[in-house]
């Protein structure tokens, strides 16, 4: 690095992760609340690793029986078609709409499965104390607030058919015990990726430095 | 960024992503102030942010009731008619006893957005009139908080994909509620887009002081 850099930390200071007001950071146990917002201050979130790593944890087991266990059951003229989460993506690439088919398989394959590859990846490489491009990290870090909450659209897809095909038509289509599991993994990972700190990694890079 | 030259005057700014260290400069219109380690944005230069915040969240409002009121889809087949609304959506999944899946829908897609749309009215609304509300700390806290769990452009995603997914099965109507979804996606995307909430944490510590 060219030029040194001053962080808040090393200036003695915190930035609260409500308003964003600079404060002084408070000293061992005390207990300190930002002046303009009354939220807690700390310079770091507190147990951003050990909360990450067992939500991520979670969400890895849940993610097992999300796939296993049909999302929903179609059923034509008395004979049900269970599908899971991974054969209605097919599904929906076998009839030929490319670009939503596209999306969908990146909002409930790609992005659960990278969120967790992602978040594995940096708390190992905070882990570890890597030097490697922190720059990157923080760009994948982003990514993962960014993307994180469109693996919802399988949740809501079975509630808006469940409610939209009901009673006494040609077809009916139940929910399957798979969208608990797979709601519970999208929910566990977003607040696994709220709970890491990216501060952390730029911390290894600082503490050697300064 | 560099330093300008009445830097101590200018508010301390910590990158939220890397902690590193600024003098926050006043920005022009339309700028971006970024991180020079990380790249995070770290503040952004607007004009009148707050009329057009209250502008794009007071439409939000009037499309959140209409697209709550009006059904959403409907399903014409074997001469027979139906159709659903958000709230039935999100609560026909209790039938099935995956109340936990139901809730969830009902925070993220209604529960949510309208507690964010509240919220940023009754904050900004008496700001706009150099006023600070009785609760702005607390309310301003909910209006913030709750816009990452708002879905209502995933929710729309769902909502193409269910009409495709049906459409070799029965005729698909759109409803009004529809409409006016995709309206308050709109809506919503811009007042996300114009609201600044660290000039609004700064006016009402202003106001408070004055006051």
């Amino acid at each position: 690095m060219s030029r040194p850099t001053l962080t808040a930390r090393q200036a003695g200071l915190a930035s609260c992760h409500t308003c964003h007001l600079v404060v002084k950071k408070p000293q061992g146990h005390d207990k300190a609340h930002c002046p303009r917002c009354h939220s807690p201050i700390h310079s770091r979130k507190v147990d951003s690793l050990s909360r990450t790593w067992a939500l991520v944890v979670a969400a890895v087991i849940l993610y097992i029986p999300a796939n296993l266990y049909p999302v929903m059951t179609v059923s034509k003229l008395g004979s049900g078609d269970p599908s899971t989460i991974i054969s209605g993506v097919m599904h929906l690439i076998h009839s030929g709409m490319w670009p939503l088919a596209l999306i969908v398989f990146v909002a409930s394959i790609v992005v659960p499965v990278g969120k967790l590859a992602i978040l594995i990846y940096l708390l190992l490489s905070v882990h570890y104390r890597s030097f490697r491009k922190p720059k990157d990290r923080t760009v994948l870090f982003r990514l993962l607030e960014l993307f994180g909450h469109w693996s919802m659209v399988d949740v809501f897809l079975v509630s808006i058919l469940v409610a939209l095909v009901d009673l006494g038509f040609l077809a009916t289509i139940e929910p399957g015990v798979g969208v608990l599991y797979f709601g519970a993994v999208v929910i566990t990972t977003l607040f696994a990726s709220r709970a890491f700190d990216p501060r952390l990694i730029w911390d290894v890079i600082d503490d050697d430095l300064g | 960024m560099h330093e300008p030259a009445n830097a101590d005057r200018l508010p301390l700014m910590a990158c939220h992503e890397c902690d590193h260290l600024y003098r926050l400069p006043n920005l022009a219109d339309r700028s971006l102030a970024r991180c020079q380690r990380c790249g995070t944005i770290l503040a952004r230069g607007m004009k009148n942010s707050l009329d057009k915040t209250l502008a794009y969240t007071l439409t939000a409002l009037v499309l959140f009731m209409i697209a709550n009121t009006y059904p959403i889809l409907g399903l014409k087949a074997a001469g027979q008619e139906q159709h659903y609304t958000l709230f039935s959506g999100a609560l026909v999944l209790v039938q099935y006893n995956l109340w936990e899946v139901s809730v969830t829908v009902f925070l993220t897609s209604i529960l949510f957005p309208l507690l964010h749309i509240l919220g940023l009215l009754y904050t900004l609304l008496p700001l706009r009139g150099a006023r600070l509300p009785r609760y702005f700390i607390p309310v301003f806290k909910v209006a913030l908080s709750t816009l990452p769990w708002s879905m209502v452009g995933v929710y729309m995603l769902g909502v193409l994909v269910s009409i495709v997914k049906l459409a070799d099965l029965a005729t698909v109507v759109p409803g009004l509620g529809l409409y006016a979804l995709v309206g308050l996606l709109l809506a919503s995307v811009a007042a996300a887009a114009s609201l600044d909430p660290l000039s609004i944490w700064q006016l009402a510590d202003r106001l408070r002081r004055e006051r």
